[in-house]
């Protein structure tokens, strides 16, 4: 055969398999061949090295872009994962985190559904009606309203806010004052002369700002609890709807709701005089210490208590002592804004016992249900009094 | 020339080190040996190419896992011939007639490559930057044709290409190179490169003494 071109030698599949020792039948072939044509060893070389180059070549060239490509994708999935691995992570932390808020969002939901009332628990609150008509909300973080001939403050000093201008401040201060509590509301004032007044719930105090005149007067709608200041000059008079007392002492406390069956008038301290406004002068009875005056259809008795309990409600207690069931239920009904519905209960039943008043309605109820032949039923702003 | 049973010693430092270099060497055998049998078996050699790449990415992700891999040059073979296939299982034994052929799979290696490079650099040079400078698709025939033996047909069919299209461009690519080399050059190449024949014949030897 005769090769005169190198492309001849290079389209040769044996020729390729001899470069490359690829099997022996064709090895053999052109080493023998090789050996027949001797003037063809130098192209015989030069093809082969052609050959065996461009076949190392390429192949490294091959091998090594190809094994470029794969050190990039190695390089981009590093990326990947470590861009998922952040992911992941912020995912694990705002689900923690949106855990941690549901948990305590319920929890807060909880406890608010738990309460009947409204929106505020049951608390310092109270409205302060000036004589011009102006009402006022005072700050359920103060306790007691501070009365005195310039202005109304709190008792750690702050002046209660009414954004009007100085002069009319002054002006109202002249005048009659009206202090209100809502239902679930409580507030302590200290009045000009530096009697001190604990109002209890869904009631009303009308005051002067200050007391000008021979005596001291106040009017009382509801219930409160009185530490009159001595002035043996100017006695100080408590005007109920029913009742008038006059205070010859220190301390008492009247329980006057209009729409109560009777008016509870217990002294603590010093000497009362009450007498029934129907009845006038006749009816009138002087109070001593732990002695109550019990008004109920214009007639006025007394009786002994142990009025420290009578009065344990300023220090945030219940207490019932030979108390009637209707009569704790009203209680219940305006601290804690509720409803009352009698479904077979004994309004009459009599119970002993005494709780916190910043306990849960719930947990009162319960107790009263353990101390007396009562059974309760909460829904919503109703409470059902049942056997 | 190694084998692919010889590179356990880089198998061993890839797993425990993830070392690239014996990474780099373990890629090199195996991707002309894989290629090899993929076209073969009458594969594509672009899904040739993605198998082999899929395969030693998996190696190197799960390295750790690859420790209890008794036998490495089974366990890459079966792997990537599973993916080629994409059969479920896949046995070496059903391709066990490729064993002779690949036996006989013996280029110079990367190393003698190297030493060609620092023997004669200028003429190297020249041919590097040739080969380098083809379009990839031309160079993969060149790859084919003369470092994998493959026949015009088989690189038609893997390249899906016209037969005509791979024998005009193997021509090419050997007239360009004749072209850049000059005669004298030429010569002189093969002057030099032919003190390395004995070079080459050894290791020729070597391999067939597998």
């Amino acid at each position: 055969m005769e090769y005169n071109n190198l492309d001849e030698f290079l389209d040769n599949p044996s020729f390729l398999n001899y470069c490359f020792n690829r099997n022996d039948s064709d090895v053999h072939y052109w080493e023998r061949w090789l050996i027949a044509h001797p003037e063809q060893e130098d192209r015989i070389v030069e093809a082969k090295r052609l050959v065996l180059l461009m076949g190392a070549m390429s192949a490294k060239r091959e091998g090594d872009d190809n094994y470029r490509q794969l050190l990039q994708q190695i390089s981009i999935n590093k990326q990947i994962s470590i861009r998922k691995k952040i992911v992941r992570k912020i995912i694990s932390y705002s689900a923690a985190a949106l855990m941690l808020l549901t948990v305590v969002a319920s929890f807060y939901f909880y406890q608010q559904h738990n309460q009947p009332k409204g929106s505020v628990p049951e608390g310092n609150r109270a409205t302060l009606t000036l004589a011009n008509g102006k009402q006022v909300p005072l700050n359920e973080k103060k306790e007691r309203l501070v009365i005195d001939a310039q202005h109304f403050a709190y008792d750690d000093g702050t002046i209660v806010s009414m954004n009007d201008k100085k002069e009319d401040v002054k002006n109202s201060v002249q005048q009659w004052n009206t202090i209100a509590t809502p239902n679930g509301g409580q507030y302590q004032l200290l009045l000009a002369d530096g009697t001190k007044v604990w109002l209890n719930a869904a009631s009303q105090l009308k005051f002067p700002a200050s007391f000008s005149g021979e005596s001291r007067k106040v009017e009382l709608a509801g219930e409160a609890y009185f530490e009159v200041a001595e002035d043996k000059m100017h006695p100080f008079y408590v005007i109920t709807p029913r009742q008038r007392l006059d205070v010859l002492g220190t301390a008492f406390n009247i329980s006057a709701y209009t729409e109560d069956r009777a008016e509870i008038t217990t002294l603590v301290n010093g000497a009362i005089k009450v007498s029934s406004e129907a009845e006038g002068e006749n009816s009138s009875k002087i109070l001593r210490p732990n002695e109550q005056a019990f008004l109920e259809a214009g007639k006025l008795a007394v009786k002994t208590v142990n009025a420290a309990k009578e009065i344990s409600w300023i220090n945030g207690f219940f207490s019932f002592n030979d108390e009637p069931l209707s009569s704790i239920m009203q209680k219940i009904s305006r601290w804690y804004d509720l409803e009352i519905v009698y479904q077979g209960a004994d309004p009459a039943m009599r119970f002993w016992g005494g709780m916190s008043r910043h306990a849960e309605v719930a947990d009162v109820l319960k107790r009263l249900e353990l101390t007396g032949n009562v059974h309760f039923k909460l829904k919503g702003r109703r409470v059902f009094v049942m056997q | 020339m190694k084998t692919g049973k010889d590179l356990k010693i880089e198998w061993d430092a890839f797993l425990q080190s993830g070392s690239e270099g014996s990474f780099y060497c373990l890629y090199t055998h195996y991707h002309h040996y894989l290629t090899y049998i993929g076209l073969k078996q009458g594969g594509i050699a672009e899904h040739i190419k993605d198998c082999i790449n899929d395969l030693f990415l998996y190696l190197y992700e799960n390295r750790e896992r690859l420790m209890q891999v008794r036998n490495h040059h089974n366990y890459i073979l079966s792997s990537f011939l599973r993916k080629l296939f994409k059969k479920e299982k896949f046995t070496l034994t059903d391709n066990f007639e490729a064993e002779p052929l690949l036996a006989t799979l013996n280029a110079p290696s990367v190393e003698t490559t190297y030493i060609l490079q620092h023997a004669e650099k200028q003429a190297a040079r020249i041919l590097k930057h040739f080969i380098n400078k083809l379009p990839p698709n031309q160079n993969r025939i060149i790859y084919q044709r003369f470092y994998l033996g493959m026949s015009y047909e088989e690189i038609a069919y893997t390249n899906h290409i016209a037969i005509k299209t791979a024998y005009n461009t193997a021509h090419i690519a050997v007239d360009k190179l004749r072209g850049m080399l000059g005669k004298d050059r030429l010569k002189l190449v093969s002057a030099i490169i032919s003190s390395l024949g004995i070079l080459f014949l050894l290791f020729f030897k070597f391999h067939w003494e597998k």
